[in-house]
């Protein structure tokens, strides 16, 4: 019976497939992340989330200090109503993507200034848990606050990047004569 | 840190597995190969016995368990930590080496080349699982009382299934790689046992993992095409592939395929521990910082397997005869060998752009579905080729392939039967492949023999579940419900839905964290119940708040005949109002109440298809290696 050489065709399709599948995944790898940005109903939720979170900051920062506050809370008033800019982490550190969150955006952003003060709690210690429970914090959440006034606050762990730059941007305004060049 | 003793068990047996790899001759005079192996299964003993014991000094045990889990849950943590999966994994190379062994060599098919691979592999395998801390201790003055517990996510029966067959697989994939590369001589019994082995468990391996991020995980489907779940699927292609290349590449062919297997086979590995550090991925229960060396040492491996086949190639057969079972079997390879490139390089590409880049990306649905379709297609055509070889000359193959063609072009653009392009194209080629493999079943259920029959039933499986897979990806719908208490709320669906109420209670398990011995956490049950008319149901969601670990929630599903209602709480509530709520009622003397859950619920139509298909594809290989056994065939002239 007849037969047919299929060596090219095979080799032609294989480098095909190779080829577009790398060309592919750079492709819907990026696009991926756009539809992310612009549908995800996640980021809207965030968004109503991280609202709440800092009307809540600010209520508690325009109120005198309570003697009845624990230690970590009178910690916190004091540094929401800091003169110097503020930036302050809320965060888990139980789970590998909020880990690689912490070190990736927020330990970068930390090496840009030098005259803002840095501070974080750990939503998985009990002291943590008990100041994020006062504000209904569970996620991961950065609080940007300057002289008692709540500048902004970002929730959730996949920070969209417009939000991002808007945190740098006011960090960088409030934090001018500190930042490095 | 210090190093627990129950660790030099396991160096011993690394040391003596590893001399056995290096100087077999010599090493197995003196058994050292039996003992190395008898301790790397004792070291997974010992592992085990530690968690049983609750010797939280152990940081493994610590991290994963705690003294008031179940027996059970305590055996199954001992693998949920990425040292401990790795001991699982020496433990199952160390039980497969040991089958090579004894079974190859009353076979008369042992190869020592190839045993002494699998003892370096076993041997390196135990290496890592030291380096990456299995045996390390806390370094403190006093008997740790309780451990971290285990992640909500991970407290399911399916981590009793899922890692146990994966890591089989992973060992009886590399056995038969090791075995095919570098026998001398062919056995096409003692070879199909191994491939068959390594492609039940396998499956067994996905399957359950699909059913356990389908019913637990509440990830809302039981495939995502998530990097991790990906990888395990690439060698699995691999192997599927293997099996179709006799008839089709010759030797070459099955050299190349085998040792395909076995190279994504240390890539799947790879991913599944340390791939989170490279590519985004919701399959992320740890981090580690020893990424880099877990890359270096699984290339190192998996090149290994790559250069003994490029040492011998064999004879690549590149010619296909002008009949339908030649033309048939070589679509099929090929397309098998193209699906799993598509599949690795989904995967491995991230990798490499996270290296060059810093940034994580990940590709899903769109890419694996518009890549794999076309090539899931020839597959299915390969599939109707070969089940019909006795009836159609390659003419009227070739027609019944033009005519499933038109019907595709006609299907998918009229957008029928679910209006995706892609799915509507692939129902024509699924519903006649189902008809070809329904016929040989036919023929084969004649013939009873259950070799044959178990083949012809995966091959049905094959189309089944894909009939399942399309139209459920397409024509799933689901809808998001703000649920008042004692008010019933009509879903699209044909179910009405009432949120009846909940029961909040603080955990009864302790852990120790922070220096304290303190409560594990908290759980919420929220109770509805669901009516169809005809039945009731009572759906008991729980949301599980740990300290130790984030929240979790459970999902729970109404099957209806081949559908499913899936009924879950959205994560966005469940992660922080009702986290929120759970832990200050349970721990803070709250009293706000959940007067309100906001739950998605969706339909999920033809679900059962996935599931029935998916049993037949594992049955129909278990009934071919059970028949090949039960034969009897271990005589050295088969």
């Amino acid at each position: 019976m007849s037969s047919v050489n299929v060596r090219s065709v095979a080799i032609l399709v294989v480098a095909v497939v190779v080829l577009g599948s790398i060309v592919g995944v750079l492709m819907y790898g990026e696009k991926a992340g756009e539809q992310q940005e612009a549908s995800d109903p996640g980021q809207e939720e965030a968004r109503r989330e991280a609202e709440r979170i800092g009307g809540y900051i600010q209520a508690f920062a325009r109120l005198p200090p309570n003697p009845n506050y624990s230690p970590e809370l009178l910690r916190l008033h004091a540094l929401v109503n800091s003169e110097k800019p503020v930036a302050i982490l809320f965060w888990p550190a139980n789970c590998g993507s909020c880990i690689q969150y912490k070190e990736e955006v927020w330990d970068r952003v930390k090496t840009m200034f030098n005259n803002v003060t840095f501070a974080e709690y750990r939503l998985d210690t009990p002291e943590g848990a008990a100041v994020a429970s006062a504000f209904q914090i569970s996620g991961i959440t950065i609080v940007l606050s300057y002289n008692g006034t709540v500048l902004g606050v970002i929730y959730g762990e996949h920070v969209p990047a417009p939000q991002l730059a808007e945190m740098l941007r006011l960090l960088t305004i409030h934090a001018s004569k500190g930042v490095r060049p | 840190m210090g190093f627990h003793p129950y660790g030099l068990i396991a160096l011993l047996a690394v040391v003596l597995t590893g001399y056995a790899g290096i100087d077999y001759h010599r090493a197995s005079r003196r058994r050292v190969d039996l003992a190395g192996l008898f301790l790397t299964v004792f070291s997974w003993v010992l592992f085990v016995f530690a968690f049983l014991a609750d010797d939280f000094n152990l940081v493994a045990v610590y991290s994963y368990s705690t003294k008031d889990m179940p027996v059970w849950m305590k055996i199954a943590s001992s693998w949920a930590g990425m040292a401990g999966s790795f001991i699982l994994w020496g433990l199952m190379m160390a039980m497969i080496s040991a089958i090579y062994r004894f079974y190859g060599g009353r076979r008369g098919v042992f190869e020592a080349m190839a045993y002494r691979g699998l003892l370096l592999i076993t041997a390196a395998v135990m290496v890592l699982s030291i380096e990456v801390g299995a045996f390390e201790t806390a370094d403190v003055a006093f008997r740790i009382p309780a451990g971290a517990g285990l992640n909500p996510l991970l407290r399911s029966f399916w981590i009793l299934v899922h890692p146990l067959f994966t890591f089989a697989g992973y060992a009886f994939c590399l056995a038969l790689a090791l075995h095919v590369l570098l026998s001398t001589r062919r056995d096409v019994f003692w070879e199909r046992l191994l491939a068959g082995l390594a492609w039940i468990n396998l499956s067994i391996g996905i399957i359950a993992g699909a059913v356990w991020a389908y019913n637990v995980l509440g990830w809302g489907g039981y495939w995502a095409w998530d990097p991790v779940e990906t990888a395990e699927l690439v060698p699995w292609l691999a192997l599927t592939a293997y099996f179709h290349s006799p008839q089709s590449v010759g030797e070459g062919g099955r050299r190349l395929s085998a040792a395909l297997t076995g190279f994504f086979t240390f890539y799947s590995s790879f991913m599944t521990k340390a791939g989170a550090s490279f590519t985004a991925s919701v399959h992320t229960f740890e981090w580690t910082p020893k990424a880099t060396l877990l890359v270096v040492l699984h290339f190192l491996f998996g090149g290994a397997i790559l250069a003994l086949y490029l040492w011998r190639p064999g004879r690549f057969v590149w010619t296909v005869r002008r009949d339908t079972t030649s033309v048939a079997f070589t679509l099929a390879w090929w397309s098998l060998l193209a699906l799993s490139l598509v599949a690795f390089f989904g995967i491995f590409t991230p990798v490499v752009y996270a290296v060059v880049t810093g940034d994580l990306i990940s590709v899903g649905m769109e890419y694996y579905n518009t890549y794999s379709a076309p090539l899931t297609y020839l597959f299915l055509i390969a599939l109707i080729g070969c089940a019909l070889r006795d009836r159609l000359r390659l003419k009227r193959f070739a027609v019944v392939v033009a005519a499933t063609g038109l019907a595709s072009v006609a299907t998918g653009l009229a957008g029928v039967p679910t209006g995706n392009v892609l799915a509507d194209a692939l129902i024509p080629v699924l519903v006649v492949s189902l008809a070809s493999a329904s016929y040989r079943l036919a023929v084969d259920l004649a013939s009873l023999n259950p070799r044959t029959l178990g083949v012809s039933v995966l091959h049905v499986a094959i189309p089944l579940l894909l009939v399942g897979v399309s139209l459920n990806t397409t024509l799933d719908t689901g809808t998001v419900l703000r649920l008042e208490m004692g008010q019933p709320v009509e879903t699209p669906y044909g179910i009405t839905i009432t949120y009846t109420g909940y029961e909040i209670r603080a955990s009864d398990w302790e852990i120790f964290y922070k220096g304290h011995v303190i409560p594990e956490g908290a759980y919420g049950d929220f109770i509805f119940e669901a009516t169809d008319g005809e039945n009731t149901y009572t759906l008991v969601l729980p949301v599980r708040v740990p300290f130790a670990y984030g929240c979790g929630s459970e999902p729970r599903t109404i099957s209806q005949g081949l559908d499913d209602i899936y009924v879950s709480i959205l994560h966005a509530d469940f992660h922080n109002r009702l986290r929120n709520l759970i832990l200050e009622n349970a721990f803070y003397g709250g009293n706000s109440t959940a007067d309100y859950v906001i739950v998605e619920v969706k339909y999920n139509p033809f679900i059962g298809l996935v599931w029935l298909g998916s049993v037949l594809l594992v049955g129909g290989e278990i009934l071919v290696v059970g028949s090949l056994l039960a034969a009897g065939r271990w005589g050295r002239d088969e």
